[in-house]
């Protein structure tokens, strides 16, 4: 992995740049190029400076400072359906890596209840030498996670759940850690749990809609809200879910969540009784989609709206929209 | 903006953790403190640690603490389609873009932007660095642009066009930069350049707000291309829209509604009339089923004014382009 120094080196390379250009009354030749040379660490109000010198964003510097870490691209491919690297807000998942990865396999719910046992018992030793906040939640995060695999009852997830649910409710504005958490997460939490967690990252909503990371996850806690209370048939609260879902909608208007929007909308009408408006909707969705030559979402709308139509348990669906 | 420190102390409460906790052996509760309180300053390397502590990503930390994104995004070239970045770095071109876009007539458009041209010289004159030149270059070009002078202003922009080939790994800047260049540049340059940046581009399709900049560069070079009746050239920026927008990993509803209106376009100006409305028509009438304005905003003017276009009047796409 590339140091610090070494990454901006490069840059100030790349663009041409002799180290007395980037020099100024601020910040010296000699200190840029020993903190180029690693032998010195710059303070961050002196590097944001020198990145102004060379018309680099931190966007840009860390994004490149990542990339150069195999390991770190290797962690967000964890998570990532198809083997695509993810934005860099799922670092923040890192703590969990290995749990997730448990659980994401393909191996039968036997072996993967093993192996989360033999994670549970390392967790409980870590937590007990570092009482820390992330090994506490992961604990809770495991043993909620057999607990699913043994099919056991909602009601016991409640209780294991309580180190997440605490946490989540004391953090007075949700970042993308606390999103990304819950999203993972609410598909285990009691419904009353789930819904009255859902009611206060809304509050934060105006939040989210500056910073297109943070949008998305709005939508997606939304969609995964309102997936999970279809399931537990709690129709009136999956309308609040949708609700919340078009009214970021109003803000930004974006055609791919205007017409998943329309497909809930169907899959709404559907499971309380008005099948045939319900239906229409749907199809709509799949002729647009037709319309605009994209067949991969138009099979995938297909596929959930013929388990729409073969009726019983939906497979709740905590989904992150990239 | 808040100060660096404030901005950690805000995270660091608002996720209800103590000082205590997010100290550990690598760094201390005073030096936190001092941090937040703006009485010392961190090293870069300890600060990257820190944000981990509270589990907070370099890309949201400078989201609260930066004024970038409080930046009212600018309508650049009378679009409204497109998140225009608030980087301080580029709000000198961002001034003479608006300088060009908001005056009421023509005269008094070329008088201001003539102005900031001759400001411009004289800071250029005294201070040559690398940006004023760049900026120099795209206020003649500017002027020129209002002059109809097409010619001139392709002169005019090269620094910016060998700027931009001397750097090898694009940024944001250099992205944005040949986007705001777009209608200056020939179309050679252009064609080069574009081909440059796609390959560049790629790297920043999960950067949170660059991602979609692959297809705004595609429909920006469409659109001068196909103004300046390059329709071949163009054709092979739609080529690589429509790529884009079937690639698995990243296709997205909004981008092929434009590229289905970008044929319909084409298709229009290439004499296959009834064909490119139909496909038009299409694209706009997705909106009105879903029940969104979307990028109606932004097709919709430029439908009414392909309609009327005869392709003999040569000023007549330029000028909707630029001037609108």
């Amino acid at each position: 992995m590339q140091s610090l120094g070494q990454t901006f080196h490069q840059l100030r390379k790349n663009k041409n740049l002799t180290l007395k250009e980037v020099a100024d009354d601020e910040i010296s030749v000699a200190v840029i190029s020993k903190f180029e040379n690693d032998q010195t660490m710059l303070g961050v109000d002196r590097f944001l400076h020198l990145l102004r010198q060379i018309n680099v964003t931190t966007e840009d510097f860390f994004y490149r400072y990542r990339e150069s870490d195999p390991q770190a691209l290797q962690a967000g491919k964890k998570f990532s359906r198809n083997e695509m690297p993810l934005p860099e807000v799922f670092d923040v998942l890192e703590p969990f890596a290995e749990l997730l990865a448990i659980v994401n396999t393909d191996k039968k719910d036997i072996e993967k209840c093993s192996d989360l046992q033999k994670y549970i018992v390392r967790t409980k030793s870590d937590l007990k030498s570092a009482p820390t906040l992330n090994n506490r939640m992961r604990l809770a995060l495991a043993e909620t996670a057999i607990n699913e695999f043994q099919e056991k009852s909602f009601k016991s997830n409640h209780t294991l759940m309580l180190p997440i649910t605490e946490y989540l409710s004391n953090v007075s504005v949700w970042s993308a850690f606390e999103l990304i958490l819950f999203i993972t997460t609410s598909i285990f939490m009691d419904p009353d749990d789930a819904i009255q967690m859902f009611d206060r990252c809304m509050k934060q909503a105006a939040h989210y809609t500056r910073l297109s990371d943070l949008r998305y996850l709005g939508y997606s806690v939304c969609f995964t809200i309102f997936s999970a209370m279809v399931t537990h048939k709690r129709f009136g609260d999956a309308k609040r879910a949708l609700d919340e879902f078009d009214n970021f909608l109003k803000k930004d208007a974006e055609a791919q969540f205007a017409i998943k929007s329309l497909f809930m909308h169907g899959w709404y009408l559907y499971i309380i009784g008005n099948k045939e408006d319900g239906k229409e909707k749907c199809i709509t969705v799949l002729q647009l989609c037709h319309t605009l030559h994209l067949e991969d979402d138009r099979s995938e709308y297909q596929e959930l709206l013929e388990q729409i139509e073969a009726g019983g348990r939906m497979p709740m669906h905590a989904e992150i929209f990239g | 903006m808040s100060s660096l420190g404030q901005t950690f102390r805000e995270l660091r409460k608002s996720k209800g953790l103590t000082l205590k906790e997010v100290a550990d052996d690598q760094i201390s509760v005073a030096v936190i403190s001092k941090f937040e309180n703006g009485a010392s300053m961190l090293g870069l390397d300890r600060f990257l640690d820190l944000l981990n502590q509270i589990n907070a990503t370099t890309s949201e930390f400078f989201y609260w603490q930066t004024d970038r994104y409080a930046v009212k995004p600018s309508v650049v070239f009378g679009h409204s389609g497109h998140g225009a970045p608030g980087i301080k770095l580029l709000e000198p071109f961002y001034e003479i873009i608006e300088l060009v876009n908001q005056a009421e007539s023509k005269t008094a458009r070329a008088k201001a932007v003539e102005q900031y041209q001759q400001r411009i010289q004289k800071a250029t004159h005294e201070h040559p660095t690398q940006m004023n030149r760049q900026i120099l270059a795209y206020a003649n070009s500017s002027v020129d642009l209002l002059h109809y002078n097409l010619d001139q202003a392709s002169h005019d922009i090269l620094p910016v066009v060998h700027y931009l080939e001397s750097v090898d790994q694009w940024g944001e800047f250099e992205l944005f930069l040949l986007i705001f260049s777009l209608t200056f540049v020939d179309t050679d340059d252009l064609t080069r350049l574009f081909k440059r940046a796609m390959r560049r581009a790629d790297w920043y399709q999960w950067l949170a707000e660059e991602r979609y900049l692959r297809y705004n560069l595609c429909f920006d070079a469409f659109s001068v291309l196909v103004g300046k009746q390059h329709y071949d050239e163009a054709r092979l920026v739609l080529e690589q829209m429509d790529t884009l927008v079937h690639s698995k990993s990243d296709s997205d509803m909004q981008f092929a509604v434009q590229a289905l209106f970008m044929h319909g376009w084409l298709d229009i100006v290439t004499g296959a009339k009834e064909k490119g409305k139909q496909q038009c028509e299409n694209a706009l009438s997705v909106y009105r089923i879903l029940n969104v304005s979307g990028d109606e905003d932004l097709l919709r003017p430029i439908y009414d004014h392909i309609l009327k276009y005869d392709p003999s009047d040569k000023k007549h796409m330029m000028i909707m382009l630029t001037l609108d």
